[in-house]
């Protein structure tokens, strides 16, 4: 015998005798963790992408006994921890969360089976948790967080043969700027130990990746979560100074100087390398 | 030990006026000397940018399918860089760091590589500067689209069968590649013919078991290449072809 109740302002369907106190929002994604997505405009200067990563969340409202209620409206929204994942700077705009759906909130119902496995996460491009929030009248609230990133990337640190430099530009809100990838950091290396040795002096390497990667809005005061660095994002990337450091008194780097480095990185490395207004954007995997 | 050393009066010519950065250039490659030591192969080359060129020299690099032993690096450092690798490719590569302008020679260029005397690819290239990033950017590849390309006389692998009898029938093959287009290292008509039939007599007495027959074929092979004077080549011989050509009849003399 099949009864219609009312349960938590819900129509509730069951098969036996219903017996809903409450309830509680669950989420659940597929994974805990995930890579961030990459959009690049065709802005001059840059080649276009648009590399989204999405995962889908199983979504359902739970009795005591877990079992879930079918036909259940749930509210979703996503929300980013700021100070997170290298980026020192908040609220300025809040930090992006990705997209549910396609959209910064979604609305669903569990529909008859009570559970559904259907919402689609977007993750934003900057690396960091996201708290997924849910809430369904009458029940408690649930939540799933979700840490976004590149979670194999190495710090580069100090060394013979090069200057890390640009983590206490723009306020040192990106203090982590030297993040990378294991041969990214071999190549770099390479590149410095075989510069030092013919020039006896050293690079300055600028920005790599922040520590898990993903959008590196250094330019954080006039672009928040924006270019201009639309590289940068997998520890791949490099900022190379070519030209004269008057802050610093530092000489810019002789014709020779630049095309040892231009050949060792291309052809020796493998490597590729970009103008950038003022200097050389290194890439090598 | 056998040392073959003399002063270079042909040169090869690489020519393009093509529109791609760094290609805007003609270069002569010219082979200094050949020296045999063991299984090895040494050649110092020299480049010259022809005073009609409208690109300064950046990079020589020269094929080594038989991988580089030994590449000299040129000094001062600052001035001269060598790789012997381009993107895992084995090659024999200088980088003029301050570039070689029009109507220059560069200073002798040299490497070695366990193997036998061949014809390999050879690219010149200007300095091609360093641009924006770019939807329609070309393929990073400098060799495949800056450069320009031609043939020298470089290092090729040992074959598996080093007997006489396969290195006579390989260098009867160079003989005729080097006689006929578009190397034509070896100009004279007349001459190709005379060094063939020198190789399939040494051939036919090395078959019928006459060492010495074989070896006095292979010498008059030799003098037919060489100028009456020290350091110089027969006429219709060029650099190359003779580079090419003599080492390998000496390595055949050697172990007939």
């Amino acid at each position: 015998m099949e009864l219609t109740a009312l349960a938590n302002g819900a129509e509730q369907v069951d098969s036996a005798i219903v017996l809903i106190n409450g309830g509680q929002v669950k989420i659940v994604p597929d994974s805990s963790t995930m890579k961030f997505s990459v959009f690049v405009p065709p802005t001059p200067g840059y080649i276009p992408r648009n590399d989204p990563n999405r995962q889908i969340l199983t979504i359902s409202v739970v009795r005591t006994d877990g079992t879930p209620i079918p036909k259940r409206d749930v509210a979703l929204a996503l929300v980013a921890a700021e100070n997170t994942a290298g980026h020192l700077h908040s609220g300025n705009p809040p930090k992006p969360a990705g997209f549910l759906n396609g959209a910064a909130t979604a609305q669903v119902n569990t529909g008859p089976t009570g559970i559904i496995h259907t919402v689609t996460f977007e993750a934003p491009e900057p690396s960091g948790p996201v708290t997924i929030n849910g809430t369904s009248t009458g029940a408690t609230p649930g939540s799933a967080t979700v840490n976004v990133g590149l979670f194999t990337l190495s710090p580069y640190g100090p060394g013979a043969g090069y200057t890390l430099i640009g983590g206490d530009t723009h306020g040192g809100k990106h203090p982590g700027n030297h993040y990378a990838t294991a041969s990214h950091i071999s190549a770099l290396q390479r590149l410095a130990g075989s510069y030092n040795v013919r020039f006896h002096s050293g690079l300055q390497y600028n920005d790599a990746s922040l520590q898990f990667g993903g959008l590196f809005d250094y330019a954080w005061e006039t672009t928040p979560w924006n270019l201009p660095h639309a590289g940068h994002r997998e520890g791949m990337h490099r900022d190379l100074r070519i030209y004269a450091d008057t802050v610093n008194h530092l000489p810019g780097l002789s014709g020779a100087q630049l095309r040892h480095m231009k050949k060792y990185w291309k052809d020796a490395l493998g490597g590729t390398i970009h103008l950038e207004t003022d200097h050389w954007h290194l890439v090598h995997p | 030990m056998r040392r073959l050393c003399l002063t270079l009066l042909i040169a090869v010519s690489t020519t393009a006026m093509a529109q791609a950065p760094g290609t805007q250039l003609t270069v002569d490659v010219t082979i200094k000397s050949l020296v045999l030591r063991g299984d090895t192969v040494g050649i110092t080359y020299t480049v010259f940018n022809r005073a009609t060129s409208r690109d300064s020299l950046f990079d020589f690099t020269v094929d080594a399918p038989a991988g580089v032993k030994i590449i000299s690096q040129p000094l001062p450092d600052t001035s001269y860089m060598v790789l012997d690798s381009y993107h895992g490719r084995p090659v024999a590569d200088w980088g003029f760091l301050n570039l070689l302008i029009p109507s220059a020679t560069s200073i002798p260029l040299y490497f070695e590589s366990v193997g036998l005397p061949g014809i390999v690819t050879e690219w010149v290239g200007g300095d091609v500067p360093i641009v924006e990033e770019s939807a329609d950017t070309l393929p990073d590849d400098r060799l495949a689209v800056n450069s320009v390309q031609g043939k020298t006389v470089g290092v090729n692998p040992w074959p598996v069968d080093r007997t006489s009898k396969a290195l006579i029938a390989r260098l009867r093959s160079l003989t005729q590649t080097s006689c006929a287009s578009p190397l034509t290292w070896i100009t004279s008509a007349t001459l190709c013919t005379k060094l063939i039939g020198y190789l399939d007599q040494a051939e036919s007495n090395r078959a019928a078991g006459k060492r010495t027959q074989a070896k006095a074929a292979m010498n008059n092979y030799i003098t037919s290449l060489s100028g009456k004077t020290a350091g110089t080549f027969a006429s219709g011989v060029t650099n190359p072809g003779y580079w090419l050509l003599k080492p390998n009849a000496d390595i055949i003399n050697g172990i007939l």
